[in-house]
């Protein structure tokens, strides 16, 4: 593998990054197409007369770093043996939160809201107990007007 | 290709008896040029009906947990404002 590269280490070069970024750029497709409307209503469920539809919230992050170098600078010729290295790196995120149901019906068409009560309750809990902290900070006497009186 | 994008997209109309459904999703597509990455957010927004009478109605699709959350944090925040500002008041002479 070694002598590989001292062969002929400009035409493996090039051919390395290349076929990195191309890896790269079919996941980023792969990614990009994730934004489809497909991703965020479900397959219709049908149970009699009447057609369900799930729908969810997706949010997808991605992102990708690429890099080369050798021990040689480039247009010197050197003696000692050529190391070389190509490496990337990469992460994602994909977060999906149901939203609704959509329920098409002969009578008509309604939409049933998905609540996250987990996480409504945990909200409303932070809230309440952060404005219960504010509002007896509020009411404590203040320290300055003590001080000033004295 | 720009930093934001929005899109509305439509889906695949559904039929089901006399009503055509047809899903309706907006995307944003968050994309830093020269870099290798990006974010995209897609949401449900409404649906389109169409009755057998040539009639469309629009239903909008509400997210109410996020409609819940957002009241949660505008009184933290409205709070939090009260406080400060009460401080400031305080401490004029």
């Amino acid at each position: 593998m070694k002598e590989e590269i001292i062969i002929a280490p400009n035409e493996k070069e090039p051919a390395k990054k290349a076929a990195g970024l191309e890896t790269i750029q079919s996941t980023l497709d792969k990614f990009l197409s994730a934004a489809d409307v497909g991703a965020v209503y479900g397959q219709p469920i049908q149970h009699g007369d009447t057609i369900i539809i799930p729908s969810a919230e997706v949010v997808s992050g991605m992102g990708f770093g690429l890099g080369s170098g050798s021990n040689v600078e480039p247009g010197q010729e050197s003696n000692e043996t050529r190391n070389e290295g190509v490496g990337g790196g990469g992460g994602g995120h994909v977060f999906s939160r149901p939203v609704a149901v959509i329920i098409a019906s002969p009578e008509g068409v309604r939409i049933e809201p998905v609540l996250d009560l987990t996480k409504i309750i945990l909200a409303a809990l932070t809230t309440f107990g952060f404005m219960a902290g504010m509002l007896a900070r509020m009411s404590k006497p203040n320290k300055d007007h003590i001080e000033l009186s004295e | 290709m720009s930093l934001i994008q929005f899109e509305t997209q439509a889906g695949r109309p559904i039929l089901t008896g006399k009503i055509i459904v047809t899903p309706i999703a907006k995307v944003l597509r968050l994309q830093i040029p020269g870099l290798q990455g990006g974010v995209i957010w897609n949401r449900p927004v409404a649906v389109l009906v169409e009755r057998e009478d040539g009639s469309q109605e629009m239903i909008h699709v509400r997210d109410v947990t996020r409609l819940l959350l957002l009241t949660l944090a505008s009184l933290a925040a409205g709070t939090m404002i009260f406080w400060l500002l009460s401080r400031g008041f305080r401490r004029k002479p």
